[in-house]
């Protein structure tokens, strides 16, 4: 017979002569009426998620259920949830900690998450799962509250970081777990150190550079599972295992990693229209960006690039970005060419945006620019004809970012965003987005649509890609976006081929071939070559992709 | 998702009678209570501790609140409570039942012009809970005769059925047990072991397997590591989530007195433990 840890009951006699003696005694009714509630309340199954019947207001999503299950009967709650970004990792997370804390299995939980992100993890918390939790604060003890929710950086200074080793949590989360990569850093020794029954690592980019960082984020979640490190580096140049899509590494990692990619979950409902406006400079900008283009011809790619993308983008960001240059030889040469731009009339995409706006009668909407400087100029402008729009951007403090998130959602039409505001906050409640200037990096768009399209959007999205002809933005389109249209729209897949062929930053290669190319025609070779590889790499090995 | 059905309950009749037994004035209406709290029902669930400190300092009376529950999720208004199975109010009356209404000390209520004599029962509410790679959990009620031993299994069905008081009712005495309190909840807890040990018990093998096949995961992936501490933790925690563990928690129960013919309809022993 197999054993079986027995643990008896020694304080019920002691406790029920202690009541009668006190004379504290329940009244027969609401004796019965405890009863009751425990049976009703009892988790008869082994395999059952009790949370469904405790939070009825929540609607999941098949997968995220299915997620919770896998995690806790499968993996024994140490999983890497590794979802696409807007399926609902912290969904997920929330219900498997829910299920625990019904079952008893968890009473206490530390959850590391950006400190960015700290109000809207308490606030799902809540609203979801009545669960609460509580934002560390100077003066409380890791042991005041039963859950608390911090960021890394608080958690890994002293004397935080000798507390909390001392600490023994039943659940450990981490929200963007990628940052666990290295085994060399503090946040790996911290999280590894901790001591933890359960442990959920939450990341969107399982593995952006080397299968190390995966053998390291293993390590943490179950140590030993790919052998030990030494083995697992010998086996590695023995059998080339340098791929997420070798099989033997794949099945293994199945094991502690639940990934749902976005093409098999919630695209099916939800439509993306996606509109390409067109555009054409007036007269007056025509001849300055031409002047301007002349006058850059001498220069580097990057920085002609540079300059006229920004004129593409407004008066304001051109102005600004030429006056901070750093070469003074540019500086003084395009002196002239800062009063012609001066004296511009309005940008003709501000113009469109404005019109464009308008025909939405008050739809809310999302505009994101490239430029800070542009962004001030928008607000004005759109102040101008009468709408109120908020500027949102990287470097607030959480306080803030919840605050303008709220004005959005409840008195603002439009959201001014540049791309560094657009990380960890939900605008779902939103379906149409502008993007006022395209980034160099396609793979970026996604992460814009990636606000809206998320779990919670109810309605078909409408997308507005401004982009301004016979300009370097024409040329960006051709020369990127059309490619990356080849693709399926679903990024997940590119970035698993971009991955497996160690190309870590697209955009980083795009701006080393821009930098390097001598002339437009040599630009547009060498992304050809850079997309026909990915492109063969997608055709030979796409098909295995789900083995 | 549609939400699951698997605990049927019905949360308004449980607050209603919550409330009333808790001597708050309650008035229905359709979906909706309307309870006038007691004093102790404030102080114990509208966490205004400041509220009484002030009003008992200066030696006031002090007001109770008046609260407003709403159970089919239709409305939509602030002053109203919307309640439903597992929301924070469910759970607040839930642990005040919990912390207080556990023990209990009674006799059933007959009605009768002779001498009758009682016995007293141990009624024992136990929650067994098998927890492996998974967790599962069972609530048993037992009831034993102290003066017999005769041991019952569906204790609080049965005492449903009957009227029970917690005043010793006219013309009735009690007898003193004949088995000590401890010594019955050990039978009970005997009992229960025997059960136990006669079960399969498939979630336990599957259980140590896991475990086993951790430690040895463990063992290997730290043999180069030097790290005896980090071991120490890994293997702690393992232990912690795949230990096959059997726990006994008593919910509730207490010492009634019943009449002698207490169980005569029904078979006296019945050996599994469903």
């Amino acid at each position: 017979m197999t054993k079986i840890t027995v643990v008896k009951d020694k304080t019920f006699i002691p406790r029920l002569e202690e009541a009668v003696q006190k004379k504290e005694i329940s009244s027969w009714e609401l004796f019965q009426l405890n009863y009751d509630v425990q049976r009703a309340t009892i988790n008869d199954d082994f395999s059952k998620l009790y949370t469904l019947a405790y939070v009825p207001h929540v609607q999941f999503l098949q997968h995220q259920i299915d997620a919770a299950k896998r995690v806790m009967h499968e993996m024994n709650g140490r999983a890497i949830l590794a979802d696409e970004v807007g399926l609902g990792k912290t969904i997920e997370a929330g219900l498997i900690l829910k299920e625990y804390l019904i079952r008893g299995l968890v009473q206490n939980a530390l959850i590391l998450v950006p400190a960015s992100l700290i109000n809207q993890w308490i606030a799902e918390l809540w609203d979801k799962f009545y669960i609460s939790a509580a934002s560390f604060r100077k003066g409380y003890r890791w042991d005041d509250y039963p859950i608390y929710v911090t960021s890394l950086e608080m958690a890994k200074r002293s004397p935080h970081r000798e507390q909390l080793m001392k600490m023994d949590f039943d659940l450990v989360i981490v929200d963007e777990a990628h940052k666990l990569k290295n085994n060399r850093t503090q946040n790996y020794s911290l999280v590894r150190g901790l001591q933890k029954k359960y442990c959920l690592l939450l990341t969107a980019t399982p593995m952006q550079n080397d299968i190390k960082e995966l053998f390291h984020l293993i390590s943490i979640i179950k140590p030993g599972l790919l052998g030990n490190y030494e083995q697992f580096m010998k086996d590695r140049k023995r059998k080339r295992i340098s791929q997420l899509s070798d099989a033997y590494v794949k099945r293994i990692i199945q094991k502690v990693m639940i990934r749902n990619v976005r093409k098999d979950t919630i695209d099916h409902d939800i439509k993306r229209n996606v509109h390409n406006v067109w555009l054409s400079f007036s007269n007056d900008e025509r001849r300055v960006y031409d002047k301007l283009e002349a006058m850059l011809h001498e220069y580097p790619t990057l920085a002609k690039v540079t300059f006229l993308r920004a004129l593409c983008s407004s008066r304001e960001a051109c102005y600004l970005s030429l006056q901070n240059s750093t070469n003074e030889r540019l500086k003084s040469g395009v002196q002239p060419l800062l009063r012609a731009i001066e004296v511009l009339p309005h940008h003709v995409k501000a113009a469109k945006l404005v019109k464009l706006i308008e025909s939405f009668r008050g739809e809310k909407v999302i505009v994101f620019t490239e430029y800070r400087a542009t962004q001030f100029y928008l607000q004005w402008y759109l102040q101008q004809h009468g709408i109120r729009s908020v500027s949102f951007r990287g470097g607030l403090r959480r306080g803030q970012k919840d605050w303008l998130r709220q004005l959005f959602e409840q008195n603002v039409q439009v959201f001014l965003t540049t791309e560094a505001g657009g990380e960890g906050i939900n605008l779902q409640f939103c379906r149409y987005m502008i993007n006022y200037d395209l980034p160099w990096n396609p793979l970026r768009l996604e992460q814009r649509i990636g606000r809206i399209h998320r779990y919670g959007q109810k309605h078909d999205l409408h997308i507005y890609n401004f982009a301004l002809k016979q300009t370097i933005e024409e040329q960006l389109v051709t020369l990127l976006y059309d490619k990356i249209a080849q693709f399926e729209r679903v990024i997940g897949k590119l970035d698993d081929i971009l991955e497996s062929l160690h190309i870590n930053d697209l955009e980083k290669e795009i701006i080393d071939i821009m930098e390097q190319s001598n002339s437009s025609g040599e630009m547009k070779i060498k992304v050809d070559n850079l997309f026909s590889v990915i492109h063969s790499y997608d055709e030979n090995y796409g098909e295995n992709d789900d083995a | 998702m549609k939400m699951m059905t698997h605990n049927i309950f019905n949360v308004q009749p449980f607050f209603t009678t919550f409330f009333k037994e808790n001597h708050c004035s309650v008035k229905e209406d359709h979906a909706l209570l309307h309870v006038k709290l007691s004093k102790e029902m404030d102080k114990a669930l509208m966490n205004r501790p400041f509220y009484w400190h002030y009003v008992e300092a200066t030696n006031q009376i002090g007001v109770p609140q008046t609260v407003s529950f709403s159970f089919d999720g239709q409305i939509k208004d602030d002053k109203i409570i919307s309640v439903h199975f597992g929301c924070p109010w469910f759970q607040k009356v839930k642990r005040y039942l919990h912390d207080n209404c556990t023990m209990i000390y009674a006799y059933e209520a007959i009605n009768r012009e002779t001498k009758t004599m009682l016995q007293p029962w141990l009624l024992t509410n136990m929650l067994i809970t098998y927890s492996g790679k998974n967790q599962k959990e069972e609530l048993h009620s037992f009831g034993l005769n102290l003066i017999n031993g005769t041991m019952h299994l569906n204790m609080m069905e049965k005492l449903n059925e009957r009227s029970i008081t917690t005043t010793i009712p006219d013309f009735c005495y009690t007898i003193s047990p004949v088995i000590t309190l401890q010594s019955g909840f050990k039978r009970i807890e005997q009992f229960v072991y025997k059960i136990l040990t006669e079960k399969e018990h498939r979630w336990a093998i599957e259980a140590n397997e896991a475990l086993h096949e951790e430690i040895e995961m463990l063992q290997h992936f730290y043999r180069t590591d030097e790290n005896d501490a980090q071991f120490q933790k890994e293997i702690n925690a393992a232990k912690k989530r795949l230990l096959p563990t059997i726990t006994m928690t008593v919910l509730s129960g207490g010492l009634l007195y019943l009449t002698e013919n207490f169980i005569t309809t029904e078979t006296k022993k019945s050996s599994t433990l469903s």
